[in-house]
């Protein structure tokens, strides 16, 4: 049995898909090994997900958590200091490093007024009211990135990756498509999410084009299916949704040769 | 879904609007019909289409609001009767990040 390591640093998106997906308790769909034991019955994948929580704060350049944040002891859900500031990435041969847009479109960071350094909080609701006021004193939130400041970032990311591992990275997209959007004019909402999804598409194409990484086109593979029937809400799928990410995963992975024998 | 929960309101009793005023953000959580680790929650911004005067208040954020409930009334004119209610305002919806 050859082993395939994959270290998977995303979110919902690439967890749900290449790792499981469990709705309410129950597995829907139990990822990419479903499909290498269909089609590459020698090949396992052994998967190691980490949490992302933005690209300029991915940890895997070993920063020391800073003491006052580590001390208050913040409920920060999955994104933990730990998967915050020292990733676990570089610990073990990897293979493929998989990536995603989905953090960088979404979350805003938390900068340190006086020290500079940034956090990402996404649990701030189930905070106490001292937390809270904590946080507020001493962090402001800043801008979510532009594409190119994104992309900017990610370019970082790969070059810390290519200096330590000679892993392939793949990076996903997302599918613009959001359930419910009535969008015929962009007249005050310049900062639609479908819209800002396709920026971000578009400037991962140009990415893609110059530093060599492969893409998972989610948002091709979700719009030929039909996304009506495959997506829960703009971020989240069905578990035929999270099946057919995986598949494109699969062939961006076979197309790369990391499946030949 | 059944509902959604007021997020922000973005325009005051009184107003006037215009197309592109953004009226209020609503927050959509599916968690009940699947619940996940990543809750399932979006924030939709509600823009108005065309012009008007905002007659009555929104609901403050934190309250619920079924689908197709009533949210407040419009009027084209400044002063013109509400008792009457003839259609819903024309709007845009989308998804945004939360504020």
């Amino acid at each position: 049995m050859r082993r395939l390591n994959v270290f998977i640093k995303g979110n919902v998106d690439v967890h749900d898909s290449l790792v499981y997906s469990q709705v309410g308790g129950e597995i829907q769909w139990n990822g990419l090994n479903v499909l290498l034991a269909e089609r590459f019955p020698d090949v396992v994948a052994r998967m190691h997900h980490e949490p992302c929580a933005r690209w300029d704060r991915m940890g895997i350049e070993e920063e020391a958590i800073p003491a006052e944040l580590a001390e208050r002891g913040l409920n920060l859900g999955a994104l933990t200091l730990e998967r915050q500031f020292r990733s676990k990435m570089f610990e073990r041969t990897t293979d493929v490093v998989v990536l995603s847009i989905l953090s960088d479109v979404g979350n805003a960071l938390l900068r340190h007024r006086t020290e500079g350094y940034s956090f990402c909080a996404t649990t701030s609701d189930k905070w106490s009211d001292d937390d809270r006021r904590w946080v507020k004193e001493r962090f402001a939130l800043g801008a979510r990135l532009t594409p190119e400041e994104s992309m900017t970032n990610l370019a970082r990311v790969v070059e810390t990756i290519r200096a330590r591992s000679k892993a392939t990275i793949l990076v996903y997209n997302m599918s613009s498509v959001v359930p419910g959007e009535q969008l015929e004019s962009p007249l005050g909402l310049d900062d639609a999410l479908s819209t800002r999804i396709r920026a971000y598409n578009l400037e991962l194409v140009r990415f893609a084009r110059d530093h060599a990484v492969l893409v998972v086109d989610v948002d091709s593979v979700v719009a030929r299916a039909g996304a009506d029937r495959l997506k829960l809400d703009t971020i989240h799928y069905l578990r035929d949704g999270y099946e057919l990410i995986a598949r494109e995963a699969l062939r961006v992975l076979e197309s790369a040769g990391l499946l030949d024998g | 879904m059944k509902d959604g929960v007021i997020h922000a309101v973005l325009v005051e009793r009184g107003a006037k609007i215009v197309a592109g005023t953004p009226l209020l953000e609503v927050r959509l959580d599916l968690t009940s019909s699947a619940p996940q680790n990543c809750a399932p929650v979006t924030f939709f911004r509600i823009v108005s289409r065309e012009s008007g005067w905002m007659r009555t208040s929104l609901p403050v954020p934190g309250t619920v609001v079924a689908v197709d409930a009533e949210l407040a009334i419009v009027s084209h004119g400044e002063n013109d009767p509400i008792d009457d209610v003839t259609r819903s305002l024309r709007i845009t919806a989308s998804a945004v990040t939360e504020l």
